[in-house]
């Protein structure tokens, strides 16, 4: 019977294009991140504080989405991750990259921001500003908020009823089979 | 007089940390041997196997940071989890595979984390050990094996029951 072996996917960024995602990737994290943006441009980034049982948090799990990560391998994400938060580095307990579709298929972003809103009912600007403020990117040509954890989709919609009552916000979570 | 009403026991349990998923581990371990002395050997393996995951969880957590009264909730595991089934170990496959109670992965992301720190022989032995006993166990254990029916033959039972037996006893030092 033929041997059949597995083959170590991924391609070897170039030092110029390791550059360029390192300076996008520090652009958002401490320059100035664009809104409503799409993850095939620019790397999303999620930032989740590993809570103590009395509510503080000195370190925190990061989840970069970013289309840029295709075939790039795994440590080699999170290594450009990491030299992105430079001097920082030392709060990161973990740093996770993938690509949306990645994120997508393996549920890195279960809980979707939903609402229900009758044609007219509210301005849509309002709630498209309510969206962006709470980290909504551009999806299939809409603005759609996915979250890594329940309590981060429980504090948005904390902060869109404030922004946007009765708007009919919702939580949605989806379970992978 | 009105009746009581019994509160729900799923109502107050304490989210999960390093040291209640030990005692916790502890705990289902000595359920099994309960269940050896009576002759249940099925439930003894389904309840080491749960033992083994929990002990290995812990000691994962521990390893990546996490101290005593940081909550392990079930986002923080799935994302581990997630992690641990894209980066691929010196092997060349992933540290996880995508079964849902993956003993032998956990042990994979245990040793993987401590190897990013630096090690010495014996902690490498050790880690070697803890991937053996791992196996040992994921040989003959699912969770599914609550649905079952099935004979347990002397010789599983005592592989699951060694290396169960070794993971407790090495709580807290893995």
């Amino acid at each position: 019977m033929p041997v059949i072996r597995g083959q170590v996917r991924g391609r070897n960024l170039t030092e110029a294009q390791r550059n360029s995602m390192l300076e996008k990737l520090h652009n958002e994290l401490f320059g100035k991140p664009l809104r409503g943006k799409n993850a095939s441009e620019n790397p999303l980034i999620f930032e989740i504080p590993l809570e103590r049982l009395d509510g503080t948090a000195d370190r925190i799990d990061v989840l970069v989405v970013w289309d840029a990560f295709r075939d790039v391998r795994s440590d080699e994400r999170t290594a450009l991750i990491l030299d992105a938060y430079g001097g920082q580095a030392e709060k990161v307990a973990q740093a996770m990259g993938a690509t949306l579709d990645e994120a997508m298929e393996q549920g890195l972003l279960p809980y979707r921001i939903v609402h229900i809103q009758w044609p007219d009912e509210f301005d849509s600007a309002e709630m498209n500003g309510a969206l962006l403020d709470e980290g909504a990117f551009e999806l299939g040509g809409h603005l759609e908020l996915y979250l890594p954890t329940r309590k981060m989709a429980e504090a948005a919609l904390v902060h869109l009823n404030q922004r946007v009552p009765n708007g009919r916000w919702g939580i949605g979570e989806y379970v992978l089979s | 007089m009105a009746k009581k009403s019994v509160p729900p026991l799923v109502g107050h349990l304490a989210p999960d940390t390093v040291p209640r998923l030990e005692r916790a581990a502890g705990g289902r371990y000595d359920d099994g041997v309960v269940c050896v002395r009576e002759k249940r050997p099925l439930c003894a393996v389904y309840l080491f196997g749960h033992s083994v995951e929990m002990c290995l969880t812990a000691a994962y957590f521990r390893a990546a940071g996490f101290g005593a009264n940081t909550p392990i909730d079930r986002d923080t595991r799935m994302r581990r989890m997630k992690f641990a089934r894209n980066e691929l170990w010196h092997d060349g496959e992933p540290l996880m595979s995508s079964d849902p109670h993956p003993l032998v992965g956990w042990a994979r992301l245990l040793a993987w984390q401590r190897s990013l720190s630096k090690q010495s022989a014996k902690d490498r032995r050790l880690l070697d050990d803890v991937i053996a006993n791992a196996q040992a166990v994921y040989k003959h254990w699912r969770p599914e094996l609550r649905y079952k029916i099935t004979d347990v033959k002397a010789d599983q039972l005592g592989e699951v029951l060694k290396a169960s037996t070794w993971f407790v006893e090495q709580r807290g030092r893995l």
